[in-house]
């Protein structure tokens, strides 16, 4: 409450110079959660109308990104939750985990369409924190904020995704036809 | 049992330190290498690390793997054009976020108050009629032109052209670099709109007015065409209200030869309403030069 006075322009000025930087950051994360660019626009909309109406508690000159992002995951949970898509991935992934045999390697001929066809394929819980961690490069801690889970579960949460996605990976390559042979021996 | 070994990494990041432990295993270093990958280790494990990737090549070829995958990741995501935020949407949303950032007070929610609905209904009752009552006396040319809303014309401008400031400074100004380079391309309908603004003042004031873009901007809650020029190193904005047919906010019997010129945050605000529409002409311009532009724009208008 410290940093701006009444004056609406001001405060205006202050969230609009903290906040509107990171929309294209909060709109590629959006996408990644609703994968729709109408609801991704809705969600993007609804955090900066929700983060203007809380500016007051934020902190000027802190993580403006993170505190931002961890609203609009707030928001999608509570979107997810009235669409009732409520669904628990964790124990299905386990045993999944438990059957990967060997860690395949990439092979490089892999293209940009695969790789975002992978990451899709990898379940929502693990791909939120390879696309927070990975892809948006927030620390641990961050990521935990983000998604309120401890850290621990981020780390955890993060080795499972990249297995995965290497696992669909070296599945993508090797039904091109490269790539897999030698690690498919090996396991 | 992973959430355990997540644990057990998380706590093994605190306590490896380079004295404890000299020579990494490659049991151990796959335990750390997804944390060593998003550079989430202790500067200690780190050079730990390090040492054992210097030393060991089949580890160090699989932590190459992995760091590229990484990278790769991270590109292909940023690459795709559907992850990128659309222009108009950026554009559309920071104007409904300074709308709502600088709107008066919810004076509505007295509504909400059932205790209080009856008196305000019937000061308004009161109020209405009790103006309309007035207004009945007045001589029509010389009265104050009066908003469906019960607001002069003059006010109405007004108050609009603080917002209109506003918008020029957030999208004009604010975005000026992507109008200059030219990488927003503007539809053909709104080139066309942008050349019946520009054109009168290439004919009455000087040849050198530059079309830098033209689009929808929402302007108070009101969609407005926003012509952004430029004359030599002067920004204009030009917001022309776009009226639905037969909508119209100000009594067809306004004044329209009338420009309301005024000064909001530095910058010049020329005002008029223009068979139906309202216009603001802002710049930073003297007044005597704005006031000239939004007189060629009024006469060119009102043909």
């Amino acid at each position: 409450m410290k940093w701006f006075g009444d004056d609406k322009e001001e405060k205006w000025r202050a969230f609009s110079e903290e906040a509107m930087p990171f929309l294209p950051d909060l709109f590629r994360v959006a996408m990644w959660l609703t994968r729709n660019k109408d609801e991704a626009e809705d969600l993007v909309q609804e955090t900066m109308f929700q983060g203007m109406k809380s500016f007051h508690r934020y902190e000027l000159g802190t993580n403006c990104r993170a505190w931002l992002m961890a609203i609009m995951h707030n928001l999608n949970y509570k979107r997810i939750a009235k669409l009732n898509r409520m669904t628990l991935v964790d124990d299905p992934e386990e045993k999944l985990m438990e059957t990967i045999p060997f860690e395949p390697s990439i092979p490089d001929q892999i293209t940009d369409e695969q790789v975002i066809s992978a990451l899709k394929s990898v379940p929502d819980t693990f791909r939120d924190v390879i696309v927070l961690s990975d892809v948006e490069e927030y620390s641990y801690k961050e990521v935990a904020a983000i998604l309120n889970i401890p850290i621990g579960t981020v780390m955890s949460r993060l080795y499972r995704g990249r297995r995965i996605l290497r696992q669909t990976l070296a599945e993508h390559a090797r039904s091109y036809g490269f790539g897999g042979g030698r690690e498919a021996a090996a396991g | 049992m992973l959430e355990a070994t997540a644990l057990a990494e998380g706590v093994r990041l605190q306590q490896v330190s380079y004295l404890e432990v000299k020579k990494m295993q490659c049991k151990e270093f796959r335990e750390l290498s997804e944390a060593y990958l998003s550079d989430q280790l202790l500067v200690e494990t780190n050079l730990t690390v390090y040492r054992h990737l210097e030393a060991c090549s089949n580890c160090r070829a699989d932590f190459a793997a992995r760091r590229a995958l990484r990278g790769r990741i991270r590109r292909a995501v940023m690459e795709q054009p559907e992850m990128a935020i659309s222009p108009d949407f950026e554009m559309r949303l920071r104007s409904q976020l300074r709308d709502e950032a600088i709107r008066e007070p919810r004076w509505k929610g007295l509504f909400r108050n059932p205790r209080l609905l009856i008196p305000i209904m019937t000061a308004l009752l009161i109020t209405f009629f009790g103006g309309y009552a007035i207004l009945r006396n007045f001589d029509t040319e010389d009265a104050l032109i009066v908003v469906s809303s019960g607001r002069s014309l003059a006010s109405f401008l007004t108050e609009i052209s603080i917002k209109a400031v506003g918008q020029h400074k957030d999208c004009a100004l604010g975005y000026l670099d992507k109008w200059e380079s030219g990488s927003l391309p503007i539809s053909g309908p709104h080139a066309r709109d942008a050349e019946l603004v520009a054109l009168p003042l290439r004919t009455n004031i000087s040849n050198d007015f530059q079309i830098l873009h033209s689009h929808d901007c929402l302007v108070d809650g009101r969609k407005f065409l926003h012509v952004i020029i430029k004359q030599g190193e002067r920004v204009v904005s030009v917001f022309i209200e776009q009226t639905k047919d037969g909508e119209d906010i100000v009594e067809q019997a306004a004044k329209e030869d009338s420009i309301i010129c005024e000064k909001e945050n530095g910058l010049q605000v020329a005002s008029f309403r223009v068979k139906g529409s309202a216009v603001f002409v802002v710049s930073d311009l003297p007044e005597p030069e704005n006031l000239r532009m939004a007189r060629v724009l009024s006469d060119s208008f009102s043909v």
